[in-house]
């Protein structure tokens, strides 16, 4: 017999949970932002629960109390939240009824088809099940990887049974609609209509169904770089260019709460798989390069200090799970298996003979979104020269991917396995992960470029209408 | 009045009058942003549209089927009854399976997959005693080519020859049972004497097993040697995981090609009790010899209920 209230639960748990703790730490942006953050705070305590091996009830009754108390501690002191004008609820429904379609799409293919691509069966349902048993983290399944998804996956077991695994799956394609939702706020308020179609048209352009609904985590990758990337490049539009102005924005106690929830986006992507940690890195590398290298070299110890508290919060979270594995006596040198050593990738220079079986991988990953990247380097140009405020994060987004491509082509000169089989069965895979860089671009610069389109057009509407009214003046006086 | 034609003319010429002087700061750059844009936008929206289309039509699809079927039946399609996974099949042997946290084995025709993932409860433990076989036929027992291992290295140390060799199995074998071996010059004018090693993998030096063959004098063709115990458990998710095979000759080495048998199944010991099309179930004869002298053994009632072949 179907029983109704057991999809319902578990619906709520995944959709009003996040919400709640979010609300709960008094997040300031919109519902997107805030329910990711609450999810992925969610799943740290889970995995803070489990790699201390305190009893899975226990951990899940603290999570829950702890939102609660939280949430009604916060709703006493809930800070007036500034209405949406008519203009930002259009834009708004605009981008929530379009996306709906797609999302519903995403979301009944994963609720339709049973989990069955080999690494998402083998290693991502085998560890969500066993996280379901709380085995202790030295007898899970590929006990090295990281283990944020599964945890995500698993929470909707305890309603379900893991016989309905479909139902907490659904939890992917959620987060990377969730995910380009929440790209309405890295231009911050007002909404603009220009910015729900250009996130309409980026996110859709990346968007890899299979990736997101079967339970491979290269796509939840893309969506945790992504969500860190989306607030890097916020911090890098609003912030000051003067290098004063841009310390004392980074002194202020709001701007502190942000870098300190920033910090933690960025740091969590090391906990959904190991190349999360580089993505992670590769972030927070390119966002102080970017930031560094426009402002004064005399400046620069000041602003590392002002961005103590993104590191207060990146780097525990980056740590937390090779800091489990050594609590539990894992070998965390040992990477996807015997996949790769510190001396293979020490190595990687002497294996230029590889180039000749790479480069053709390259070649057709680039060759397939070549539409793509030229419209992003096209648009990254002009946006760079009309739009100044787009200038760092252009920037950032390019050093990203291009890092991040250099990373993956590091991967196979390194590798251990054998190549032609790494190479067919995870280089597409591996790239895709960048995908975000390029929503990002297409995202920033369209936007920029449209906010100003629309700028000037209202100039000269502007001068259209005095033109008008001076010619009407002179008819009647005449 | 505006709305007369000659006034709105007068409007357009003044505002056209006073352009120039916009033109510097916005006109130029406006005329640009708006090409550039409705470039992007004619480069990205087909490809968009395309992607929003085909999930539009997705969504009804989907939303019918997933209406009109259980999951249950969707999990039954995609792993498979008697073939893919043998969900089905294995689900309705569990049924009268007397163990609620084991499993029997489960072999499949290429590779093993992890089923007790998808069965209810939580399987950690392996029954030795019980083989179910997915997709398997009689062929599958019986001894096959493996690979052809492939000469990578030569070396010599002290007037001994030292060869490497690497082979791919890619499927799963329980069995290594045989090494065929093929010498240059045949028929062979000297005994040769070889010392055969496996190494598990590059990465892993574990020595799976080492053996000294006598070749005699006069050998023509290949040289056949059985392992006098095979290899058990020998081949399992390697994928295309490299096996090493060293060879020591005391001569300079003539060795052309090495080429390894084995078995997929490993049926040794087991009596099959129940076949459906490729599937079967196999217990161990020792106990199938303890049910039949104990009939109030909880494996008798599985046995009893699972059989529908002969028992010898």
């Amino acid at each position: 017999m179907f029983r109704f209230h057991e999809p319902v639960m578990a619906l709520l748990q995944m959709v009003c949970l996040p919400l709640l703790l979010a609300r709960g730490l008094r997040l300031p942006e919109g519902w997107a932002s805030r329910w990711y953050t609450g999810a992925m705070l969610g799943g740290l305590l889970i995995i803070v629960g489990h790699g201390l091996q305190i009893p899975q009830p226990v951990t899940f009754g603290i999570i829950v109390v702890l939102t609660l108390g939280l949430y009604v501690r916060a709703k006493n002191t809930m800070e007036e939240r500034c209405p949406l004008t008519t203009d930002e609820r259009v834009s708004l429904a605009l981008l929530i009824t379009v996306l709906a379609i797609p999302a519903a799409s995403a979301v009944l293919r994963t609720v339709h088809d049973p989990v069955l691509h080999w690494d998402a069966f083998v290693i991502w349902f085998a560890k969500a099940r066993a996280l379901d048993q709380w085995l202790p983290v030295h007898q899970m399944p590929h006990r090295n990887y990281p283990e944020l998804g599964p945890v995500l996956w698993m929470s909707a077991f305890k309603w379900m049974g893991p016989a309905q695994e479909n139902v907490g799956r659904a939890i992917f394609p959620i987060l990377y609609f969730v995910w380009a939702a929440s790209l309405m706020d890295v231009f911050g308020r007002p909404y603009s209509l220009s910015a729900a179609f250009t996130i309409l048209l980026s996110a859709l352009l990346v968007l890899d169904v299979q990736a997101v609904t079967s339970g491979y985590q290269d796509a939840f990758v893309l969506v945790g770089s992504g969500f860190a990337a989306s607030k890097l490049v916020r911090l890098l539009i609003s912030s000051p260019r003067e290098t004063s102005s841009l310390l004392q924005h980074f002194g202020e106690a709001a701007q502190r709460k942000e870098l300190l929830r920033i910090g933690f986006l960025t740091g969590v992507i090391g906990l959904i798989k190991q190349e999360g940690t580089v993505c992670s890195l590769l972030l927070t590398g390119s966002f102080l390069l970017v930031l560094l290298l426009s402002t004064h070299p005399s400046a620069w110890a000041k602003i590392a200090r002002a961005l103590l508290p993104f590191f207060c919060t990146w780097l525990p979270t980056v740590v937390m799970w090779p800091a489990i594995l050594i609590l539990h006596q894992v070998d965390v040198r040992a990477i996807q298996g015997d996949g790769f050593s510190v001396r293979s990738v020490l190595n990687a220079y002497q294996q230029v003979d590889r180039w000749s079986l790479i480069s053709p991988y390259v070649t057709a990953y680039l060759e397939a979104r070549l539409s793509l990247t030229v419209v992003c380097g096209a648009g990254s140009v002009a946006s760079f020269i009309v739009v100044p405020s787009s200038r760092r994060p252009i920037v950032f987004l390019w050093t990203v991917f291009a890092l991040h491509l250099a990373f993956v082509i590091l991967v196979f000169f390194s590798t251990q396995a054998d190549l032609s089989w790494h190479l067919a069965t995870a280089f597409q895979r591996l790239a895709q992960q960048a995908g975000f860089a390029l929503v990002l671009l297409v995202f920033v610069t369209l936007t920029g470029l449209l906010r100003y389109w629309v700028a000037d057009v209202r100039t000269l509407t502007t001068l259209w209408r005095a033109t008008l009214e001076r010619t009407n003046n002179d008819a009647t006086r005449s | 009045m505006c709305g007369s034609p000659s006034e709105f003319g007068c409007a357009i010429a003044a505002f056209f009058r006073q352009l120039p002087a916009f033109l510097p700061s916005i006109g130029r750059r406006l005329v640009a942003v708006t090409g550039m844009i409705a470039w992007m936008g004619y480069q990205l929206l087909p490809g968009a549209w395309a992607a929003y289309s085909s999930s539009t039509a997705q969504a009804v699809a989907l939303g019918r089927s997933v209406a009109s079927g259980s999951f249950e039946e969707r999990r039954m399609k995609a792993y498979g009854d008697c073939g893919k996974m043998g969900y089905g099949y294995v689900t309705s042997i569990l049924h009268s399976y007397p163990r609620t946290d084991s499993q029997p084995i489960i072999r499949y025709d290429d590779y093993d997959r992890p089923l007790g993932l998808l069965l209810p409860g939580w399987r950690t433990n392996v029954d030795e005693s019980v083989l179910i076989g997915i997709g398997i036929s009689e062929r599958d027992f019986r001894e096959r080519l493996v690979a052809n291992a492939q000469r990578r290295h030569l070396s010599r140390q002290n007037g001994t020859t030292l060869t490497r060799w690497t082979f791919q199995t890619v499927r799963d074998y329980q069995l290594m049972s045989r090494v065929e071996l093929f010498f240059g010059p045949h028929p062979l004018p000297a005994a040769r004497a070889v010392e055969l090693t496996l190494i598990e993998s590059p990465t892993r030096n574990n020595v799976l097993g080492s053996w000294s063959i006598q070749v005699p004098a006069g050998q023509s063709g290949p040289y056949s040697f059985v392992l006098p115990s095979p290899l058990r458990n020998f081949s399992k998710t390697r994928g295309a995981t490299d096996f090493i095979f060293v060879v020591e000759e005391r001569e300079a080495s003539s060795l052309e090609n090495i080429r390894v048998y084995g078995a997929k199944v490993d049926g040794t010991g087991f009596v099959t009790v129940s076949r459906r099309e490729n599937c079967f179930v196999a217990v161990q004869q020792d106990l199938l010899s303890r049910v039949r002298s104990n009939p109030h053994d909880p494996w008798a009632h599985f046995i009893e209920t699972v059989r529908n072949v002969p028992l010898p």
